[in-house]
């Protein structure tokens, strides 16, 4: 009896100590939430001379994938000064980008084509 | 009254034009095509395009008209590839017929007043003829060729095709705007 009293003793300050090693302020919690939130992915689909969506609202971090599904090749250029450009893609060939800020962005191949990506 | 047959004679122009384009293409009104040849047409069009697009290279020095070749003849380059792999699939041999005929016939006429244009008029006639062409055979493929196609994934493909014609036209005429400002 008093031999299984202090294994439950045992069992239970374990578990309190290992909570406590987990613990962080409310403040951390937060930050650590709000962190994991922003970072997303996002695709963007080129089908019938369409980037789908034209426009998308995300988060600065998050990464954005292209995949063409169209039956020419494309690809994607910022507009204005060329930041970034993906290789031309073949059909089911895609093409990843972490976003730093808002851009506009089209096909060079295919100059009608746009898109704009905004940062919250 | 001189200004009102002027402007009669723009307005009559302005009808007239689009129908020289479109008539040949569509001049068998309503011809009944099997799908063989309408694979034919639809392998014809794309051709002509690449034809006209190698003429371009060879001739213009401008960098949008170089630049707009180089895509028409890229996309129907694939366009042709997806058609030829099809119709392989199919087990189905594009037929030669009288509606591919008149498309190779009007292509090599344009051709050859294309080889005939100096440097200095060759790239506005060249714009102007993409304009008119795609529009040709946008009306050809939404009206002609995939109404009367009966496999549904040669319709299917010719749908495809439709929004690839329709940003080519749109990009021919962003390049025509372009010889209209200067």
């Amino acid at each position: 009896m008093k031999g299984q009293l202090g294994l439950i003793q045992a069992v239970v300050l374990l578990f309190v100590i290992s909570s406590l090693a987990g613990c962080t302020t409310p403040e951390e919690r937060a930050t650590t939430l709000q962190k994991s939130s922003i970072v997303r992915m996002h695709t963007i689909v080129i089908q019938q001379m369409k980037f789908t969506p034209a426009t998308l609202t995300l988060n600065e971090g998050d990464t954005v994938t292209w995949i063409n599904r169209d039956i020419v090749v494309h690809n994607v250029t910022e507009e204005t000064n060329k930041e970034w450009a993906s290789p031309n893609l073949d059909t089911a060939k895609s093409w990843s980008m972490v976003v730093s800020k808002s851009s506009s962005y089209f096909c060079t191949i295919h100059p009608v084509m746009k898109g704009t990506l905004n940062t919250r | 009254m001189k200004n009102i047959t002027s402007w009669r004679t723009i307005c009559l122009a302005f009808v007239l034009v689009p129908l020289l384009y479109v008539s040949p293409i569509l001049a068998q009104k309503n011809p009944k095509l099997t799908d063989a040849e309408i694979a034919s047409a639809a392998v014809v069009a794309n051709q002509s395009d690449i034809a006209f697009a190698a003429i371009a290279q060879q001739k213009s020095k401008n960098a949008e008209v170089l630049k707009f070749a180089e895509t028409m003849a890229r996309d129907h380059k694939a366009v042709i590839d997806q058609a030829v792999a099809l119709v392989t699939k199919l087990k189905v041999t594009p037929k030669d017929n009288a509606v591919s005929r008149k498309l190779k016939a009007d292509a090599t006429k344009t051709q050859k007043m294309l080889r005939a244009k100096s440097a200095r008029t060759f790239d506005k006639a060249y714009v102007d003829n993409e304009v008119g062409y795609h529009k040709a055979v946008i009306a050809a493929v939404e009206t002609v060729l995939i109404p009367q196609s009966s496999n549904g994934e040669l319709k299917a493909l010719l749908q495809n095709v439709v929004p690839a014609l329709k940003s080519h036209l749109e990009h021919a005429q962003m390049v025509q705007k372009m010889f209209a400002s200067k």
